[in-house]
């Protein structure tokens, strides 16, 4: 019987532990699809000033280079623009895919897909700079928010931790 | 009489002050001194929740002695 409640003990603890990690984790996270999100642009920028290829080629191309939720939101897009607009599909690419944007971000990204595919290629280029200036303001803040809280969360994990532990104990 | 109190009680008090500590300090050095307040206020009301019937039981022996 001992052994059981020392034993459920544990796993309360290791449950708050890793709670308080992968709240952590996220804003790690952010900061990493939104840097790579940047890149994507960049490479889509050049890609559509140099190639003049089709925005569905490109982003299928994009996907294939980018990983994680990035590469996702690209490849969901270019399946889409098969039966939609771009600009529709990448709008509901953004919101589709899980991935740890926050809505500022994404309403950020989806302003790209106003002029996607509208416009010649000088007012879609403007468009990603005009994106690209944004996402950088995006990556300051989660910068700021990740040193903030990262360490912040994961500690309050243990300590909560250890203190439901203790008060059950 | 000598009643003999769980010495466990007073390990597990501690232990508790050393969490809020921590808390605490981990919460003030992210900014956030309200929540740190606010920490240090629950880890006050559960120790006394804990303590409370040694207290009632203090308050006892004190009507027993005094005859009240």
């Amino acid at each position: 019987m001992l052994f059981v409640k020392y034993f459920m003990l544990f796993l309360i603890l290791v449950a708050s532990v890793l709670l308080g990690k992968n709240i952590a984790r996220k804003y790690v996270n952010r900061l990493k699809e939104l840097e790579e999100m940047r890149t994507a642009l960049n490479i889509f920028r050049s890609k559509v000033s140099f190639t003049y290829s089709p925005i569905p080629e490109i982003f299928e191309e994009i996907a294939k280079d980018s990983k994680g939720n990035i590469g996702k939101i690209f490849s969901v897009a270019s399946k889409k623009m098969e039966k939609v607009t771009a600009n529709i599909a990448w709008s509901e690419a953004i919101n589709e895919v899980d991935s740890n944007l926050n809505k500022e971000d994404k309403k950020i990204l989806e302003n790209l897909s106003k002029l996607l595919g509208q416009t010649d290629v000088e007012g879609q280029i403007s468009q990603i700079d005009i994106t690209q200036k944004f996402l950088d303001n995006q990556i300051q803040d989660a910068i700021d928010e990740k040193q903030k809280n990262e360490k912040l969360y994961s500690k309050l994990g243990i300590t909560i931790g250890l203190a439901i532990v203790v008060v059950l104990a | 009489m000598i009643v003999k109190m769980d010495i466990n009680l007073l390990f597990k008090i501690a232990a508790i002050g050393i969490l809020v500590a921590v808390l605490h300090q981990v919460l003030v050095r992210a900014g956030r001194e309200d929540q740190a307040m606010m920490t240090t206020l629950a880890g006050l009301v559960i120790v006394l929740t804990m303590v409370i019937k040694e207290i009632s039981g203090l308050f006892d022996t004190v009507r027993t002695i005094f005859n009240l």
